[in-house]
């Protein structure tokens, strides 16, 4: 009697124990499974705040482009910076401290050309205005937009290009 | 008590084998749908926007009344008018676009980037739809970006889309 209740205690234990590995390897193979899920989705949610970041600044610095100090009004266009007034603002030295950057460069990118830095003697024929370059400054962001200018040929026309506006500084970032 | 045990561990195996291949079954599927997913880009549409304004060399009416290329893209639905240089509109907005698009974003072999796709559609009351631009450089097969200006044109809507191929 005493012998049966042994072999019956023993099979049960052992029972139980396989129960106890099988729940053990399920429970360490989901673990890695959503250990493994967990990551990739948080890696995209890294990405997704990084380009949400990325679209703010954009948004900011056409936000710039479309301030007094740089819009061209002769036509409705909220993109568009009128080059002429921006040639001017490089030569005006209390524009440096006013936009709260350390960076501030437009460069025309379409037509294609060599890269110039423009000043009163070659403009219109050059490619860059750079309004604000302090010695040390962040990686720039940039957003795309239309540089209108007034172009004196042809007894004279509002002319629009494609460009590109590149800031850095604490009004940016 | 041995043929049990083998059984035992051929349903645990059974078990295991079913769970591991829906979970790849599962995963495949997420990381297919994230390659395919098309990314709206501001960046794109900036871009498109800054696009539309640029000042062409097809003047329709006198010169220097040149027109910008949304314009030309109008004009190119219509079909009436003609440049006064003697160039269809349609050709002019293709071969402007086709450059800018070239100038702002470089095809390599070197870069991420693998090609583009423009396309201009006339949709009247969004039910008959007609090609207007067509253009396409590289290949796109993996996942792209871009985005969309609608034009407001007559009678319908004219749709500009720019994608990237990465």
């Amino acid at each position: 009697m005493m012998v049966y209740h042994a072999s019956y205690f023993k099979k049960a234990q052992i029972k139980i124990q396989q129960m106890a590995f099988v729940l053990v390897a399920l429970l360490i193979f989901f673990s890695i499974v959503a250990l493994f899920y967990f990551s990739i989705a948080g890696k995209g949610l890294k990405e997704s705040a990084s380009s949400l970041r990325e679209a703010e600044a954009k948004e900011l610095i056409r936000k710039l482009a479309s301030s007094p100090e740089f819009s061209f009004t002769a036509s409705t266009c909220a993109n568009c910076i009128d080059l002429d007034k921006a040639l001017l603002m490089k030569y005006r030295e209390s524009y440096k401290e006013f936009f709260n950057l350390e960076f501030l460069q437009i460069e025309k990118i379409y037509p294609d050309s060599k890269k110039i830095e423009c000043d009163k003697l070659n403009y219109p024929d050059c490619t860059t205005i750079t309004i604000i370059d302090s010695n040390e400054f962040g990686s720039p962001k940039e957003a795309f937009v239309s540089l209108c200018r007034w172009e004196q040929e042809k007894s004279g026309y509002f002319k629009c290009e494609l460009g590109r506006i590149y800031a850095s500084g604490k009004g940016i970032d | 008590m041995n043929k049990k045990a083998q059984e035992e561990i051929a349903g645990f195996v059974l078990i295991v084998v079913i769970v591991i291949i829906i979970s790849i079954i599962i995963l495949g599927i997420s990381i297919r749908q994230d390659n395919r997913e098309i990314g709206e880009s501001r960046d794109i549409y900036q871009f498109l926007e800054s696009m539309m304004q640029y000042t062409t060399d097809c003047a329709l009416s006198y010169e220097p009344a040149y027109s910008k290329l949304g314009e030309l893209i109008e004009r190119c639905n219509s079909g009436l008018s003609i440049c006064i240089s003697g160039k269809e509109p349609c050709d002019v907005a293709r071969d402007t676009l086709t450059k800018m698009v070239d100038s702002a974003f470089y095809i390599t072999g070197e870069t991420s980037l693998k090609g583009y796709e423009f396309k201009s559609i006339y949709s009247l009351n969004n039910s008959q739809n007609k090609e207007l631009i067509v253009v396409s450089k590289g290949e796109c097969l993996g996942s792209t970006r871009g985005s969309e200006l609608p034009i407001h044109s007559f009678q319908g809507d004219i749709s500009n889309t720019l994608k990237l191929c990465y």
